[in-house]
């Protein structure tokens, strides 16, 4: 039994193996947790090179071949215990913004994790608020900028 | 924080209020030049949003604190009593085909699990493994940030005016560019 890395593709909210038939490819893997964690399951199952997987709870994979997932039923309400122990190790290093979310995500889908972080305690300093890629493009002043 | 990093929220009912109640609604947004020249009056951002086509009810983004974001996800780390192990420095990632993966610390310790997150920032060890070490470089500019204590600027009255809020009342977010 191996343990694949799958996620959600946002055009058609499929899943898709990232490891196809290849071997075990953790360099891939790395990188798919920084791209969806939100999607990130873990699936035990046999992959082909074109496998697709229904994914019912994010929790009970199994290696179906896909009909249709609808948004709502990719993203329906799971809080925290929804879903059952999986019994994946995860090490996250680091506290920042990102390790906390997952830290926070990994537990909610049942994972194990452990946190390392180096200082010797939380930093809650911060100096600024924040204005995302997003919102800077939705507002004109790169125009203005330009005069 | 952007509108697609707040999806996950959906899930953490009480993050969720707890975010609504750190973002600034109701904000202000208005810009200058670096010579103090206006360049952009004051507009209400959903004004704005709505300029640009946009819903202000879903918009792709809202201003927090950053302290305020941390301490939301902190607090809710430490309700589901998940132990963060303070003082761990990682001085190098590690793995092997079919095996698991891990970290060494510095005092030698190595830890080892199915899957290993490296959430520690440009310049992190494990660069090495995933494409390639990336080291920061000067881009030639500079920001500078600063936040002070409110009473700095009660001190000095052209300052207050110059800080206060819209109308008195609503948060306002000043850009300037140089």
């Amino acid at each position: 039994m191996s343990v694949f890395l799958a996620f959600v593709r946002s055009p058609n909210n499929t899943i898709e193996f990232l490891s196809l038939n290849r071997t075990y490819h953790p360099r891939q893997l790395h990188k798919a947790i920084a791209m969806c964690l939100e999607c990130l399951v873990g699936v035990e199952s046999q992959s082909t090179p074109d496998s697709l997987v229904r994914v019912d709870s994010h929790s009970d994979v199994q290696g179906r071949v896909l009909s249709e997932i609808s948004k709502d039923e990719a993203m329906e309400f799971a809080p925290v215990g929804t879903y059952p122990s999986t019994g994946i190790d995860v090490l996250i290093v680091g506290t920042g913004f990102g390790g906390l979310t997952a830290a926070l995500e990994f537990t909610r889908k049942g994972h194990n994790v452990r946190v390392l972080e180096r200082n010797n305690e939380p930093d809650i300093s911060g100096k600024s608020t924040t204005i995302s890629l997003n919102t800077s493009q939705a507002t004109p002043y790169l125009v203005a900028m330009r005069n | 924080m952007g509108l697609s990093a707040t999806r996950f929220l959906r899930h953490w009912p009480e993050m969720k209020k707890r975010y609504s109640e750190i973002s600034l609604h109701n904000a202000w947004i208005e810009t200058y030049k670096h010579d103090g020249a206006l360049m952009l009056p004051p507009q209400k951002v959903s004004d704005r949003l709505h300029a640009a086509g946009l819903d202000p009810g879903n918009a792709p983004g809202a201003f927090q604190m950053r302290p305020l974001v941390y301490k939301m996800l902190l607090d809710q780390v430490e309700k589901l009593g998940i132990e963060i192990e303070y003082g761990c420095r990682v001085v190098n990632y590690f793995e092997r085909e079919g095996e698991k993966g891990g970290v060494e610390l510095e005092d030698g310790t190595r830890l080892e699990a199915e899957l290993v997150v490296a959430a520690d920032g440009i310049g992190s060890k494990a660069n090495k493994l995933v494409g390639g070490e990336v080291r920061a470089r000067s881009s030639g500019r500079a920001m500078w940030r600063a936040v002070m204590p409110v009473s700095c600027l009660d001190s000095d009255p052209e300052v207050k005016e110059a800080y206060s809020l819209k109308d008195g009342v609503d948060p306002i977010v000043r850009t300037y560019f140089a």
